[in-house]
């Protein structure tokens, strides 16, 4: 399934700012349907990238058109009962694209793309397309728990609350602690990552918030935050291992 | 450009003796000499000449900061380091080295007695348990009754394994210490493991 470009907003808040924040969104925001009885989902993002770590060094170089490639899985762990995503998001300048599928069947290898079943077929053609063009092998995870709302009144507006960001190397499994490894954190388990993201253009609610939080937009990138904290060298001498598409 | 060489290098001491955190850098240290010395010689320059002055800010003006300062402190020894090259460029060396002098000594008694400090501070919780709503209603009723604030911040449930993860922000209260809130909240039936981790107000974010 491909998505319309859309825009998207960072902002990187303190845990008392987003809850004063979303408070003054309450009446125009509603909780994401799937997150459990507190709001909470957690995501888990195994990126794929050349052996050379050609995505991550693009992003540094601030390459205008870039894309992304993560399977990705709304559980602490990849498994046969969770859904799995392969999502390619596609990145021009300040908007963003993304193709999306779900993945049938993904254990036992989940690491092994050549085994996936794509139930959407724009977006396995995609991936191959993008496959044949760059070796595309397993990097750096990503782990973090999002609460996720959405607009009542605008249809394409969300807003997330991204925190306790983690990195993994690939395959690797979170503890049953929950990721408590300080090591690698990737920020303050007092600071969380706010999203606004949306095909039209924002309503005045958005701002006058942002504005009267004093909050401004920064670059948060989440894949690049968990190669540097990873190491690249580690992930590209020893960390990745070419799988076969 | 001796005189401010040394003042300088009074300045530099004590920036290194009172550093806290994480962004130490050696680089900002020499750059500390380097403006105290070259705005002494730009003041000697400059003179009295009106014409050099503007001419100088024209040039100067080329120069652009990049760099961010990361710590509000550091604005200040830069700031310091280009008074005392400004002083020792038109020769004002008693008030230059009676501010470095002072300035330095302010620093580190400030220091030395932790001043601004402040002393209940937040604490973040992670406290692991088994996710049944009768666990989880106790917790809070002890969180609530046991600190003076706490709110949740994060939560990691792993439906497999039917446990979760919570993380609090806390701030424990004035009569309860924090050793018996941890033997209060490890008491609760279901907590299985609880770590601590104090919020250090002298990292930058």
């Amino acid at each position: 399934m491909t998505r319309p470009f859309r825009e998207e907003l960072k902002y990187v808040v303190h845990h008392s700012t987003a809850a004063t924040l979303l408070e003054r969104w309450s009446r125009h925001l509603t909780h994401d349907p799937y997150a459990d009885s507190y709001g909470y989902t957690p995501v888990l993002s195994q990126y794929y990238d050349t052996p050379d770590l050609a995505f991550y060094f693009e992003k540094l170089d601030g390459i205008e058109f870039r894309c992304k490639v993560r399977l990705r899985t709304y559980d602490v762990r990849f498994h046969r009962g969770a859904s799995s995503f392969l999502e390619i998001k596609q990145r021009l300048g300040s908007r963003v694209r993304k193709v999306r599928s779900r993945i049938r069947a993904l254990e036992p290898d989940h690491l092994d793309p050549g085994r996936w079943g794509f139930a959407d077929q724009t977006t396995a053609d995609a991936f191959h397309s993008l496959a044949a063009r760059y070796p595309l092998v397993p990097s750096a995870q990503v782990f973090y728990v999002r609460r996720a709302f959405s607009s009542v009144v605008e249809p394409s507006l969300r807003v997330t609350l991204d925190s306790g960001l983690s990195a993994l190397f690939p395959g690797e499994r979170i503890g049953s602690d929950g990721m408590a490894d300080p090591s690698r954190r990737l920020m303050s388990d007092t600071l969380a990552i706010l999203e606004v993201k949306s095909t039209a253009s924002l309503p005045a609610w958005v701002t006058d918030g942002a504005l009267a939080a004093e909050l401004f937009q920064q670059p948060v990138p989440k894949y690049a935050s968990a190669v540097a904290r990873l190491g690249e060298q580690a992930l590209i001498s020893g960390g990745l291992k070419t799988v076969r598409i | 450009m001796g005189v401010a060489t040394a003042l300088c290098f009074v300045l530099a001491f004590t920036y290194r003796q009172t550093h806290r955190g994480t962004s130490y850098s050696q680089s900002f240290l020499i750059t500390l000499f380097v403006m105290g010395v070259v705005t002494s010689i730009v003041m000697m320059i400059i003179g009295s000449n009106i014409a050099r002055a503007f001419s100088l800010v024209g040039a100067l003006s080329i120069i652009r900061f990049r760099t961010a300062v990361k710590d509000p402190r550091d604005t200040g020894f830069l700031f310091a380091a280009v008074i005392v090259g400004m002083g020792c460029g038109t020769a004002f060396y008693m008030p230059v080295i009676s501010m470095t002098i002072f300035v330095s000594l302010l620093v580190l008694l400030l220091h030395h007695f932790d001043y601004g400090v402040k002393r209940r501070l937040e604490s973040i919780v992670r406290i692991s348990l088994e996710d049944s709503p009768a666990v989880r209603e106790e917790l809070e009723a002890v969180l609530g009754s046991t600190f003076e604030y706490a709110s949740l911040v994060n939560r990691i449930l792993d439906r497999e394994e039917g446990q979760a993860t919570h993380v609090y922000v806390v701030r424990p209260g004035k009569r309860l210490a924090f050793e018996d809130a941890e033997k209060r909240l490890l008491g609760i039936e279901g907590v299985l493991t609880l770590s601590r981790y104090q919020t250090d107000q002298h990292a930058p974010v």
